[in-house]
């Protein structure tokens, strides 16, 4: 019991130190599985991963986070009206597309049009929470281009960001979703039912942003992320280009 | 003054904390009254496997929970042959919240029965009453302090679930966003002062379940 105690004791200050110098670098959760291997043997580089309205929310709210990279334009100039990020710093990264994706066996090999949807076999579809996650935004102003918001209504299921539509597909508990196709991590799973025209929402753009008054070790985290290099890596993944189509 | 959203959130809460604790209490009853009562092969691994989602962490339920009902599983499948489909309503809310809060209301239903005298019992058989006259007319009044604990308790635990709710109810508004999932909703868009609100919501829920189980055990000061 004591030795117990004893051993308690000794990991509360590993419980409570966070290293000095700590670069916290926030992300859109859409990045997670391509971002993480590249960061990976970085010392002093803590990520989390989000929605990112709601990482933005968290920024505002006090977060000492240094870089941000947000799928939506819009969050990353919230930042930047309220002063948060270095002048200029903020700028397009990456961008993305979107599609319908499903698991289900009946469907996998369908395709269908975006107007198709309120007759398709659909009883479920995960889009995200579009207080949070840009993905549910880009979705959503999709299906009201096409005036077929309204007429899918509640089976619409607002997940929390892109990894979870995946997950929500995937397990088989929604019919269809829609989602990056970078979010698709295990494509022998799924069928992509609708390539969405990219006409139909804002484009998507990932931006990132420093913070105003950066540590160095932040600036040249930002400096290595923003570099050619990194950037072919992601492009490699499936993320395209942030300029040009 | 709550407004209409903060008063649908609760109502909603309500609901699926009266279901969940409606078909989870004659199962805790039932099984509570089987390992205070019966000896049999296995019993105590029975009885862990009952307590398991005390211990489990909600989100893990919940894993289990979709997995079960969604078409990956037989069950998911049999449900959907029979036109029932469960995920991501309230229904699913109150599923997940009753098997959280099952070993709780199991325990105090076993401590329950545990705390009846059982030579009055007897003394009931003895007098002629058959066993299920014995078990309504001596055995349910005399633990109904802990059954009545056991309702107070798992209502309570239903209004405050979250993990396994998110998972196979989804946070829907209006649908299956109950209270503690508001908190968390109005928390990340960064409504603080609706986050308030809804949490003194969950307080002043948590504090009738609370003083309803006074009211309905007056008694209890005074025979201690």
């Amino acid at each position: 019991m004591r030795r117990l105690a004893a051993l308690l004791l000794a990991l509360v200050p590993c419980a409570c130190a966070r290293p000095g110098g700590e670069v916290i670098l926030l992300a859109a959760a859409s990045l997670e599985p391509y971002l993480g291997p590249l960061l990976a043997e970085h010392r002093g580089v803590r990520v989390a991963y989000g929605a990112s309205g709601a990482l933005a929310r968290q920024m505002e709210q006090g977060v000492p986070a240094e870089i941000v990279i947000l799928a939506d334009p819009q969050d990353g100039e919230r930042l930047s009206r309220q002063g948060l990020l270095e002048e200029g710093s903020l700028a397009p990264f990456l961008r993305n597309r979107l599609v319908l994706i499903s698991a289900r066996p009946e469907l996998r090999e369908r395709r269908l049009a975006l107007e198709d949807l309120p007759a398709a076999p659909l009883r479920r579809i995960a889009v995200g929470d579009p207080d949070l996650a840009p993905v549910g935004r880009y979705a959503r102003e999709a299906l009201a281009a096409r005036g077929i918001l309204e007429a899918l209504g509640p089976r619409l299921v607002p997940v929390q960001n892109a990894p979870a539509v995946w997950s929500a597909v995937s397990a088989l508990a929604c019919d269809a979703g829609f989602l990056f196709p970078t979010d698709i991590v295990a494509p022998e799973r799924v069928g992509i039912l609708c390539e969405v025209d990219p006409s139909l929402h804002r484009p998507i753009v990932y931006v990132i942003g420093l913070r105003r008054g950066a540590s160095s070790p932040a600036r040249a985290l930002y400096e290595e992320i923003c570099s050619p290099a990194v950037r072919a890596k992601l492009v490699a993944a499936g993320f395209l280009p942030p300029g040009g189509e | 003054m709550p407004g209409r959203e903060e008063c649908e959130v609760a109502l909603l809460t309500l609901r699926v904390a009266v279901c969940a604790v409606a078909w989870v209490f004659p199962l805790a009853l039932c099984c509570g009254w089987l390992l205070a009562r019966r000896r049999f092969p296995l019993r105590s691994l029975v009885e862990t496997v009952l307590l398991l989602p005390l211990v489990l962490p909600p989100s893990a339920l919940g894993f289990l929970l979709l997995w079960l009902l969604s078409e990956q599983s037989c069950c998911g499948r049999a449900l959907r042959a029979c036109g029932l489909d469960p995920l991501f309503t309230w229904q699913a809310a109150a599923l997940a919240s009753g098997v959280i809060a099952f070993p709780l209301m199991l325990r105090f239903c076993q401590a329950g029965f545990q705390s009846v005298d059982r030579r009055l019992e007897s003394m009931a058989r003895t007098l002629g009453a058959s066993p299920p006259r014995v078990f309504v007319a001596v055995t349910l009044p005399l633990a109904r302090r802990g059954l009545l604990a056991a309702l107070v308790i798992g209502f309570a635990r239903a209004i405050s679930e979250f993990g396994a709710t998110l998972i196979v109810a989804g946070n829907i508004p209006g649908r299956t966003r109950t209270l503690p999932l508001a908190i968390y909703s109005s928390l990340l868009t960064g409504e603080d002062a609706l986050a308030l609100r809804f949490a003194a919501l969950s307080l002043a829920l948590a504090l009738l379940a609370l003083i309803l189980l006074r009211r309905l055990e007056p008694a209890a000061e005074g025979e201690r």
